[in-house]
């Protein structure tokens, strides 16, 4: 019963708090801004209830002009201060309204209590420091500390404890009260709503520090492209001319023995034209395919690379059996995001590579698994690791080169890793191969982005 | 007139019908040569330096003249040219690349690494017998030139 009572007045007061002081969207954990707001309008409330008590008496009491004096000049410093808040001078305007708080405190203890008693005006040099350094719940509780030790000095006084100068002990301590817990509330409000200005400021040069950072990595992926572009011309260029030479120069030849009336050598030439015919036929069409690979065709989803994998062992049956090459996958891989066909080219090209290059290992093994997990940047890395032949570590780039064979009596066109790149980087992943040497084995490093929260939510 | 000499050539290359073109055509230039070929970089060092398998065919005295091909295996044609420069008793041999690349890095790299000439590999018909003929006389005839040859015995 009492318990119902009590969440309803709950309630209702954090409607009023949440009317007079509308929450500030900020970084800040939601609960702080809402503790921190509610202190504050507590202490406005307090302060109110405080002003009008001292209101009431002020009208029943002989007033004097040294403590009128003294109200006015606050009035203004803590006015003068409101503006400086409003221009966005915070930190001078908390200075100020604590500095007059300060001075007139000083003012009226000398007058009310004597030289003698500076113990009060003197607590009040914390609550001034605080305000300066904008630390707002310890402002908040100093000023509450200052008005009980104000109260305890008049409650002393009146008691007889104290012999001040001037008789006035109670007024002085409602006044004083009246005063603090005003400016402390002002300050507390301004400090809340000027933090909340603080806080978009911040929020805001974050934001434009990660599009400067965005842009930053899309003109490097720009870059990176086209010196990819290049390379790929140039290999274009010059592995696609080499089968012309051939062909042109074999049937210059021909065309000479021909002429000449010798046919033995024709069919030999001829069958070097159509070989080297044939080879630049198959040139063009792996081209076409590495350009098609580039873009990814569908939109990017959720892709389960166990799943793929398992498919790949059905796909890819014989070729292990042929190679004698067991295939494992060592642990969970995680669900990665992207194009599922492209992907499942990226690792049956990785695995077919593995088969190729046993180098008489007697038991070849290609192992995939998951290495590296970084939520923080949401990718995860694949190690495609075999026992095979392995490479020259100086190669680590060159294997990834279009038409590049590292010897030249290796079977394919060498175009199997340079699909495998292209199609990772598409998916704005990463790849690298590395080995100890020839014979050591080798191990490609692949990294894919994983789905966004929403997506693994969906899926 | 000069007396007429054989020009010792050896052709770098590893692409097996480049080089069946390339000996053809040596064979029918009007220069006389002897002609050894290599198809990777590795094994046109060993043939520079009589060692290992090319030890037999290699006669005592460096080659005349280096047809030489850029992309090769084990080691790459620039590195050969870069080696061979850097190599006292090799740095006066005549090389000239002979590749299907008309890059201008490739073109500019061999130059810098002091190729005497770049050559395409010609892609239309009839010209690659041509070209070589006339390299071959080119070099004959710098042979034939006093100074080159102090050169080279030096």
């Amino acid at each position: 019963m009492i318990w119902q009572a009590l969440s309803r007045v709950e309630r209702s007061w954090r409607r009023l708090v949440d009317r007079f002081l509308p929450p500030v969207a900020t970084g800040r954990a939601a609960g702080e801004a809402d503790s921190s707001r509610l202190l504050v309008s507590v202490l406005l409330m307090v302060c109110l209830v405080l002003v009008a008590l001292i209101a009431a008496w002020q009208l029943e009491r002989q007033r004097s002009h040294v403590s009128d004096a003294l109200m006015l000049c606050l009035l203004a410093s803590f006015g003068l201060a409101l503006r400086l808040v409003g221009r966005g001078r915070a930190r001078l305007a908390a200075a100020l309204a604590l500095t007059s708080s300060w001075a007139v405190l000083c003012a009226s203890g000398v007058w009310a209590f004597g030289l003698t008693d500076v113990a009060l005006p003197a607590m009040l040099l914390p609550v001034m420091i605080a305000g300066l350094l904008q630390h707002w719940r310890a402002v908040a509780l100093l000023s509450s500390l200052s008005i009980a030790a104000a109260w305890c000095m008049a409650w002393a006084q009146a008691a007889g404890i104290l012999t001040p100068r001037a008789a006035l002990p109670w007024p002085a301590a409602l006044d004083l009260s009246g005063f603090l817990v005003v400016g402390t509330g002002l300050i507390l409000v301004y400090g809340d709503h000027l933090r909340g200005q603080h806080d978009r400021l911040a929020a805001e040069q974050l934001e434009r520090q990660r599009v400067e950072a965005e842009r930053e990595a899309l003109i490097a992926q720009l870059a990176a492209s086209n010196e990819a572009l290049e390379r790929f011309a140039y290999s274009v260029s010059h592995d696609l001319k080499s089968p012309l030479v051939t062909i042109t120069g074999f049937a210059s030849r021909l065309g000479t023995d021909l002429s000449s009336g010798r046919a033995d050598r024709a069919e030999r030439y001829l069958d070097r034209i159509s070989h080297a015919a044939g080879h630049m036929g198959s040139l063009l069409d792996e081209l076409l395919k590495l350009s098609r690979a580039g873009r990814v065709l569908q939109t990017p989803q959720p892709v389960d690379l166990g799943d793929v994998l398992t498919e790949l062992r059905a796909l890819l049956q014989t070729r292990l059996e042929a190679a004698g090459m067991a295939l494992r996958v060592d642990g969970y891989l995680p669900v990665v995001r992207g194009d599922r066909q492209r992907l499942l080219t990226v690792f049956q090209n990785l695995i077919e590579n593995a088969t190729k290059f046993t180098g008489g290992q007697a038991q070849p093994t290609v192992t995939i698994r998951c290495v590296e997990l970084d939520m923080s940047v949401n990718q995860a890395t694949f190690a495609v690791t075999d026992n095979g032949q392995g490479f020259d570590p100086a190669e680590g780039e060159r294997i990834f080169g279009v038409f590049q064979q590292l010897r030249p009596q290796d079977d394919g066109l060498g175009i199997g890793l340079a699909l495998v790149r292209r199609i990772v980087e598409a998916h704005a992943g990463r790849i690298r191969a590395e080995s100890d040497g020839v014979g050591q084995g080798a191990c490609f490093l692949v990294t894919l982005p994983l789905p966004c929260a929403d997506e693994v939510a969906l899926s | 007139m000069n007396e007429p000499q054989i020009l010792r050539v050896l052709v770098v290359e590893d692409n097996a019908d480049h080089a069946e073109l390339i000996l053809a055509a040596l064979g029918e230039s009007p220069v006389k040569v002897v002609v050894a070929h290599v198809s990777d970089g590795q094994e046109a060092l060993d043939y520079l330096h009589r060692r290992g398998a090319c030890s037999a065919a290699a006669g005592e005295q460096p080659p005349d003249l280096v047809l030489l091909d850029l992309g090769l295996p084990r080691i790459d044609g620039l590195e050969v040219l870069r080696y061979i420069r850097a190599t006292p008793q090799l740095r006066a041999l005549p090389v000239v690349v002979l590749t299907t690349s008309s890059n201008d890095r490739d073109v500019l790299a061999a130059y810098a690494h002091h190729c005497n000439s770049y050559l395409l590999k010609p892609t239309d018909c009839g010209s690659l017998s041509e070209l070589l003929a006339t390299v071959l006389r080119y070099w004959t005839a710098c042979n034939c030139l006093p100074e080159a040859a102090a050169g080279e015995t030096g």
